[in-house]
């Protein structure tokens, strides 16, 4: 049986990967890069495990871990075209840590948020995040122009994000 | 902020310009506000991916546990079958593989049909706020006719309002039953798409729409009030039928289909499909929505009924090959 601190440490990482992995996609604003960094942050944190110290919270400690891993990502993929250059990486850094603390919050309250939307604007958010359809893709097939889907888009995501705020207010 | 923000990062995600990812990094450098703005962004875009791909899952796993659940009791009730009951199971049984047989037949020689959404512009209301233009449209894609507006309501969504009755080419004074709007549809994608013209392609065009109705204090006096939607096809310009309307229905109409509810306040929203053949010779689809309060009068005040989820579906039956009856 491993020792009690290893599943400590276990339990920890697994309840906090979601969050871990917002922050990742915060720093980056892409969803392959995310992943490919929460990947290695994961390792690290498992190589680095003895350096937790069980009574203190984790995900500070593994968001520290995590932005040295953004950072390296950052460097060796600098010849790429990255949503963010890196000095606002490291602006941005107080913020994502911020919101990404409160993932499990946000999430869900747009869990809440989604129930209320419309069935053509959840079948567009299925379309294009969960089976990745480009907004161009999705005008084509649905006769649509290009710039109305953009607009529509754009308009679902600032009503939930509305939605979350206020739910969030509500809660506290 | 954040609209801008999320336009310019989903130009700067499809690669379309280096000036704009170098003008949103300028923003964030100075502005503490567009930082938090995109952090937040940014992290609840993460919990929508998590969310919607925990809903694909549990979507999976609920079809997965009907199929199972479905299995379980017919075991047990053929266990329990007597000799005689056992011999009549066998004999319907017989029955049904011949007829499944037959369908099997019929099914592999039969195209499925297909549908396609055409494109109702601001079907879902979600594009402004404000009220839509009075009077009959004029051309595609604009929605138009008797008062109403497009509100939004407290969880963000926004649905169309019936604000007045009236006469929507007349005197504003004059008598009316209905308050409606009214888009036209050009058909002419659809037709070339799928071949209207030839005899046997047999399309229907499906027109649905949701209404629903608050709860007011002049429940009792409007106690007759009707969501309606209504489609009808035309092969004549838009201008010309808004000149020639009502009549024009009448004179030059190639097809119709209505479907109506009755509303009470406080109930349920609901959804009514209106239905209609497309002809070979139908150019122009004109879809309506409307209230009524069920008689001619003056201009009644509504503003408590509303519609939501306009859209317009064309449906290609199957062209039956081979038929076995």
């Amino acid at each position: 049986m491993p020792p009690l601190d290893d599943i400590r440490f276990i339990e920890a990482l697994t309840r906090h990967q979601p969050a871990l992995e917002a922050f990742c996609h915060a720093n980056l604003a892409n969803r392959e890069d995310a992943r490919e960094v929460l990947q290695a942050t994961c390792v690290k944190l498992w190589q680095k495990a003895a350096d937790w110290n069980p009574d203190t919270e984790f995900l500070p400690w593994a968001f520290t871990v995590a932005r040295f891993m953004v950072l390296s990502h950052y460097r060796d993929h600098k010849r790429d075209r990255l949503v963010f250059d890196e000095d606002v990486i490291m602006a941005m850094a107080d913020e994502i840590e911020e919101a990404a603390t409160k993932f499990d919050d946000r999430r869900e309250a747009l869990t809440k948020c989604l129930r209320k939307l419309k069935q053509r604007q959840r079948s567009l958010l299925h379309d294009h995040y969960t089976l990745s359809h480009s907004l161009r893709e999705i005008a084509e097939a649905s006769g649509r122009n290009l710039s109305a889907v953009k607009m529509t888009l754009l308009r679902i995501r600032q009503q939930l994000s509305a939605c979350i705020e206020r739910e969030i207010r509500t809660d506290s | 902020m954040e609209e801008q923000l999320l336009h310019w990062l989903h130009k700067v995600r499809a690669g379309d310009s280096e000036a704009t990812r170098v003008e949103l990094n300028e923003l964030l450098r100075k502005s503490p506000e567009a930082r938090t703005t995109m952090a937040r962004t940014l992290v609840d875009e993460q919990a929508l991916l998590v969310c919607l791909r925990d809903e694909t899952l549990l979507s999976i796993l609920d079809a997965e546990g009907d199929g199972a659940t479905k299995q379980a009791p017919k075991i047990s009730v053929v266990r329990h079958l007597s000799r005689l009951q056992q011999l009549a199971v066998a004999l319907l049984a017989g029955a049904i593989v011949g007829l499944m047989g037959a369908g099997v037949v019929w099914a592999v020689s039969t195209p499925k049909s297909q549908a396609r959404e055409l494109d109702v512009a601001n079907g879902d209301f979600e594009a402004f706020i404000g009220p839509l233009e009075t009077g009959f449209p004029s051309r595609f894609g604009r929605w138009g006719g008797n008062p109403a507006e497009v509100t939004g309501s407290l969880d963000g969504s926004r649905e169309l309002c019936f604000l007045e009755t009236g006469n929507v080419k007349g005197d504003p004074g004059a008598l009316a039953s209905n308050c409606s709007v009214f888009q036209f549809v050009d058909l002419s994608s659809i037709r070339e798409q799928w071949g209207t013209t030839t005899p046997e392609t047999q399309v229907t065009l499906n027109l649905s729409a949701r209404f629903r109705r608050e709860s007011a204090q002049h429940d009792a006096e409007l106690s007759k009030l009707t969501g309606s939607c209504r489609i009808y096809l035309f092969n004549l310009k838009p201008d010309t039928i808004g000149e020639r309307w009502p009549g024009v229905i009448r004179e030059d109409g190639v097809g119709f289909g209505k479907n109506v509810i009755k509303l009470r306040g406080g109930e349920e929203s609901a959804t009514i499909t209106a239905s209609c053949l497309l002809g070979s010779d139908a150019t122009v689809a004109l879809v309506v929505v409307s209230v009524s309060n069920g008689s001619r009068a003056a201009p009644v005040k509504l503003g408590d009924c509303f519609v939501d989820d306009v859209q317009l579906t064309a449906i290609r039956q199957a062209d039956f090959a081979v038929r076995l009856c």
